[in-house]
C-alpha cells in the first residue's frame, strides 16, 4: 500500500510539471499581455517599457527557469489585473469554485444513486423509461440554457430564490443545480448498467438462493461492486464541473475561479491563468488519487495490478 | 391694505399654482417631495479589478470610479471641457498651463485637496512603473509644479493643446494617504473628492459606495449604490425582472420589447464612440486609392444596419468618425448615401472595375451585434464586385495587431473618443506616425499639427472640422454607426441617464418606495 501511494504521489508531481510547463508555453505563443494592458495611444516605447518592467522582454528560457523557480515556492507572480500576488488573487476565489462543485458534486451523487439502482432493479420498465430520459435529457441540455431557465423559474416567476450573485446558501441552489443536472445524468446511466451488470452475477444469485432479502442483497452484495466505476467516475467528474463552472458562474454572477480564469485568459493575465490552472489541476489530481486510494481498498484487486 | 380684490387675485394665483404643481409632477404628487435616502442597485457587466483609478481603462470601470474620484476638468456631453476640481485655468505659455484649484474641497478622509495632490496624480500616471493605461494621454507633461497650495502650473514638451482632454482622465488621489497605505491598501480604502464614498468592493461581485454627506456640491439623494457585476446579457436581464436590480445597462436591441411590456423605462444613448470598418492604405493596393474608398462607402447601406441589426437605436455616422456630441464634430457633412451603381462606377474609375479580394479582420462580442453588421457588409461589398473574406480575431490578438499594425487592411473598428468627448483622439490615430499606420497624408498631419499649436478654443475647433471634413472626402474607413448603450430603468427610479461619455451622475438621482 505503500509502495503503491509512493508511485502514485511521483505521478503527481510529474503531473503537474508538465502542466505547467504546458501552460507557461501556450500562454506565451497566444500573445503579448500588455497590448491588452494600454490603451490605443500608447506609444512603442512605452509598450517596451512596461514589457521590460514585467520582465517579458527576457528570453523565454529564461523567463520559464524563474517561472519554476518560483512555482516550486508557491509564487506565480504578480497579476497583472489585480495588482495583487496572483496565487492570492485564485486562493480568494478558489472557495467559491468550491463550494459550487462540492455541493453539485454532492447533489449528483444524491440523485444519481437513488435513481441508477432503481432503473437497473426495475430494468426495462416505465420507471426504467423514464429514468433513461432524463439522463438523455440532462446530457443534452447545455448549461447556459438551463441556467437562464432556472432563473426565470425560480428568482422571476416563484421569486423564492435570488437571480445570482453570492450571499447565503440560497445563491447556491441554482447555480450548484444547473451544474449538478449533466453529472447527474451521466453518473445515473453509469450506476445503472454498474447494477444491472452486477445483478447477473452468480454471488447475486447465491445470496438470493440463501433467502436473502431483496434489500440486503442489494445493499451489501451488489452496490458495493457496482459502486467501484462509479468512485472512479466521481473523481474525475471534478475536473468537468470545474471547467463547467467556468460557464455557470457567468450566467449567475458567482464571484469564482472560473470567471477569474476567462478574465485572465482574455486579458493574457498569465500569472493569475497559471495559478488557476496548477491550482485546479492538483485539485483534480488529488481527487482521482482519493478516488484510487477508495477504489483500492474497496476492491482489493486493484492494488495488485 | 390688503383689499377684498387683492385678497382675491392672490387667492386665485396659489389655486392656479397648486393645480400647476400637481399637473406637473404626477408620480411624485402624492407626497410632494422626491424621495430622500434609498438605495440604487445597477446591473454592470463587470467591476473595476482594482479601485485604484490609475491602473484600468476598461469601459465598464469609468462610471463605477467616477462615483469616488474627480478630476481637475471633465468633459460634458457635447464635448465642452468643463471645471470640476479646477476652478479655472489659463495657458501662460504655448507650454506651461495653470490651474486655480477650488478651495474648501474634502477628500473623504477629512484631508484638504492641495495641489501636492494634484501633482503627485498627475505624476503617478506618469510614472512607467504604475504601467497606467491613461499614461499616453497625458505623456506630453514635461513637469508638474505646485506653486501654492491651491496653484498648480503644468508645462508640456512643445505646445499642446488638448491638454485639458488628457487631464480629464486623471484621477485625482490624496497624496499624503497614498503614501501612508501604499498601492495596494489604496486599492482595498479608495480615497477621492466624489459624491459617493467607498464601502465594500468584491472581487467580480460587487461594488458597494455610500453617500458623501460633505460632498463639495452637496450631498446626493441616494444613501447607497450598488454596482453588481453580471457578465451575462441574458442575467443581467432576469436580474432586473427579479427585481434585483433597478438599472441594467447595455441590454441587446432585440430583447428590448420584453422589457418594455413589463413596465420598465427603457432609453437609450448614443455613446461616444464611432463603429467603422477601417480601411489601411498600403501603397500599391486597391485600398490606397481615394476612388475605391469612395466607392467602399457608396456600397454598404448604413441604415440598414441602423434599423435591421440595430433595430434603431444608435444613429448613422455623418461621413465622420464622431457624433454631434463630440467637440471637432461638424455640422455641414453628410453620411455617404447608399449608391452600388455610383460604387461600381467609382471602383471602374480606379480600374478596379473586375473587383478584388481583401483581408476583412473582424471580432464577435466586442461590440454590440458587430459579427452582424461584419456580415452585412460583407454581403453589400460583393453586391458591386469585392470580395471580402472575414477572418475573426480574438480580442487579444485583434489589438495586438492593430498596435503592430499587421491588421486588415479591412478591419472593424470602433473610434472611442469618450470620455474626454474631443476629435483629437481618434483623429491622431490618421497621422502617418501612428502606431495603426492607417494612412499617410502630410497635409493631414499638418492639419492636426496646427490643431495641437490652436490655444484658442473655437480655432482648433475649426480645424477639427476641416480635418473631419478632409477624411469625409478621403475616407480612411467605411463610416457605420455610433453605436447604442440601451439600458432598462425600474418605474420607480427617477433621474438616472447615462450619458455618451458612458458616465452617469448619480447625485440627482431618486428612488421612490414601491
Amino acid at each position: 500500500m505503500v509502495a503503491y501511494l509512493g508511485r502514485r504521489l511521483v505521478d503527481l508531481v510529474v503531473t503537474l510539471w508538465g502542466i505547467s510547463t504546458i501552460l507557461f508555453v501556450v500562454l506565451r505563443l497566444s500573445g503579448d499581455p500588455v497590448a491588452l494592458m494600454v490603451t490605443e495611444t500608447t506609444t512603442p516605447e512605452q509598450i517596451a517599457e512596461i514589457r521590460h518592467l514585467l520582465g517579458f522582454d527576457e528570453p523565454l528560457w529564461k523567463q520559464y527557469i524563474r517561472f519554476l523557480g518560483q512555482a516550486v515556492t508557491g509564487d506565480f507572480g504578480q497579476s497583472l489585473r489585480y495588482f495583487k500576488p496572483a496565487a492570492t488573487v485564485v486562493l480568494e476565489t478558489l472557495p467559491a469554485t468550491l463550494q459550487l462543485t462540492a455541493l453539485a458534486l454532492g447533489l449528483s451523487a444524491a440523485v444519481s444513486l437513488p435513481l441508477g439502482v432503481l432503473a437497473a432493479v426495475r430494468r426495462d420498465s416505465w420507471l426504467d423509461g423514464l429514468i433513461g430520459l432524463f439522463t438523455v435529457v440532462g446530457q443534452a441540455i447545455p448549461f447556459y440554457w438551463l441556467g437562464i431557465i432556472f432563473i426565470l423559474v425560480f428568482a422571476v416567476w416563484l421569486r423564492v430564490l435570488p437571480s445570482g450573485g453570492s450571499g447565503g446558501v440560497a445563491h447556491l441552489v441554482l447555480p450548484a443545480a444547473t451544474l449538478a443536472t449533466y453529472s447527474a445524468a451521466r453518473l445515473t446511466q453509469l450506476v445503472r448498467a454498474g447494477t444491472a451488470e452486477v445483478l447477473y452475477e452468480d454471488y447475486i444469485r447465491t445470496a438470493r438462493a440463501k433467502g436473502l432479502h431483496e434489500l440486503v442483497v442489494l445493499a451489501r452484495h451488489a452496490l458495493p461492486n457496482a459502486l467501484i466505476p462509479v468512485i472512479t467516475v466521481l473523481g474525475m467528474e471534478f475536473g468537468i464541473l470545474a471547467g463547467g463552472a467556468v460557464i455557470t458562474e457567468t450566467i449567475f454572477a458567482w464571484p469564482g475561479m472560473g470567471r477569474l480564469v476567462v478574465q485572465g485568459v482574455i486579458g493574457r493575465d498569465y500569472p493569475v491563468v497559471q495559478a488557476a490552472v496548477f491550482f485546479v489541476a492538483a485539485f483534480v489530481v488529488l481527487c482521482n488519487l482519493l478516488a484510487d486510494l477508495i477504489c483500492s481498498w474497496v476492491d482489493p484487486r486493484v492494488r495488485a495490478r | 391694505m390688503l383689499t377684498r380684490r387683492d385678497f382675491l387675485r392672490l387667492s386665485g394665483l396659489g389655486l392656479a399654482a397648486v393645480a400647476v404643481g400637481c399637473a406637473g409632477q404626477q408620480p411624485a404628487a402624492p407626497s410632494g417631495q422626491p424621495a430622500r435616502g434609498g438605495r440604487l442597485t445597477i446591473g454592470i457587466g463587470s467591476i473595476p479589478p482594482s479601485m485604484d483609478p490609475h491602473v484600468d481603462s476598461t469601459a465598464n470601470s469609468l462610471p463605477c470610479y467616477a462615483q469616488l474620484f474627480e478630476k481637475l476638468v471633465a468633459a460634458d456631453e457635447k464635448g465642452n471641457i468643463v471645471p470640476v476640481l479646477a476652478e479655472s485655468w489659463r495657458s501662460v505659455s504655448e507650454t506651461v498651463w495653470e490651474f486655480k484649484l477650488r478651495s474648501g474641497v474634502k477628500f473623504h478622509n477629512g484631508q484638504e485637496l492641495t495641489a501636492e495632490d494634484v501633482k503627485f496624480s498627475i505624476e503617478r500616471v506618469l510614472d512607467p512603473k504604475t504601467t497606467s493605461p491613461w499614461r499616453g494621454r497625458v505623456d506630453r507633461i514635461s513637469r508638474v509644479e505646485a506653486v501654492d497650495s491651491l496653484t498648480v502650473r503644468v508645462e508640456t514638451s512643445g505646445p499642446f493643446s488638448p491638454l485639458l482632454q488628457g487631464l480629464s482622465v486623471v484621477d485625482i488621489i490624496p497624496a499624503r494617504y497614498f503614501q501612508d497605505v501604499g498601492p495596494q491598501g489604496f486599492a482595498t480604502a479608495p480615497v477621492g473628492t466624489g459624491p459617493f464614498v467607498f464601502k465594500e468592493w468584491v472581487r467580480q461581485e460587487r461594488l458597494v459606495v455610500t453617500a458623501n454627506g460633505s460632498y463639495w456640491r452637496g450631498r446626493p439623494a441616494l444613501d447607497e449604490v450598488v454596482f453588481r457585476a453580471i457578465p451575462a446579457d441574458a442575467s443581467r436581464i432576469v436580474a432586473l425582472e427579479a427585481g434585483d436590480v433597478d438599472v441594467a445597462l447595455l441590454i441587446p436591441p432585440d430583447q428590448v420589447d420584453r422589457l418594455r411590456s413589463r413596465g420598465f423605462q427603457i432609453r437609450s444613448v448614443n455613446l461616444g464612440q464611432g463603429l467603422v470598418v477601417n480601411l489601411r492604405q498600403t501603397p500599391g493596393t486597391p485600398l490606397a486609392s481615394r476612388q475605391v474608398r469612395q466607392a467602399l462607402n457608396y456600397a454598404v447601406d448604413k441604415n440598414m444596419i441602423l434599423e435591421k441589426l440595430l433595430l434603431g437605436y444608435g444613429r448613422v455616422l455623418d461621413g465622420q468618425v464622431v457624433g454631434p456630441d463630440c467637440f471637432g464634430y461638424n455640422p455641414d457633412l453628410k453620411p455617404y448615401p447608399y449608391d452600388p451603381a455610383r460604387a461600381r462606377a467609382l471602383l471602374a474609375e480606379a480600374g478596379y472595375g473586375g473587383g478584388f479580394e481583401v483581408t476583412f479582420h473582424g471580432t464577435v462580442g466586442r461590440y454590440t451585434k458587430d459579427k452582424e453588421i461584419e456580415e452585412a457588409v460583407i454581403g453589400q461589398l460583393a453586391e458591386v464586385g469585392v470580395k471580402a473574406n472575414l477572418q475573426i480575431l480574438e480580442a487579444g490578438v485583434f489589438i495586438q495587431s492593430f498596435l503592430g499594425a499587421t491588421i486588415g487592411p479591412m478591419f472593424i473598428w470602433a473610434w472611442q473618443y469618450l470620455p474626454a468627448m474631443d476629435a483629437d483622439l481618434p483623429l491622431n490615430f490618421f497621422r502617418s506616425d501612428s502606431v495603426a499606420k492607417l494612412m499617410a497624408q502630410p497635409r493631414f498631419d499638418e492639419l492636426i499639427d496646427r490643431e495641437r499649436r490652436a490655444f484658442d478654443t473655437e480655432a482648433r475647433r475649426r480645424i477639427l472640422q476641416e480635418a473631419n471634413a478632409y477624411l469625409r472626402d478621403d475616407p480612411p474607413c467605411i463610416f457605420l454607426v455610433q453605436t447604442p448603450g440601451v439600458y432598462a430603468v425600474k418605474p420607480t427610479v427617477d433621474g438616472f441617464s447615462w450619458q455618451p461619455t458612458y458616465l452617469f451622475d448619480l447625485t440627482k438621482v431618486t428612488v421612490r418606495q414601491g
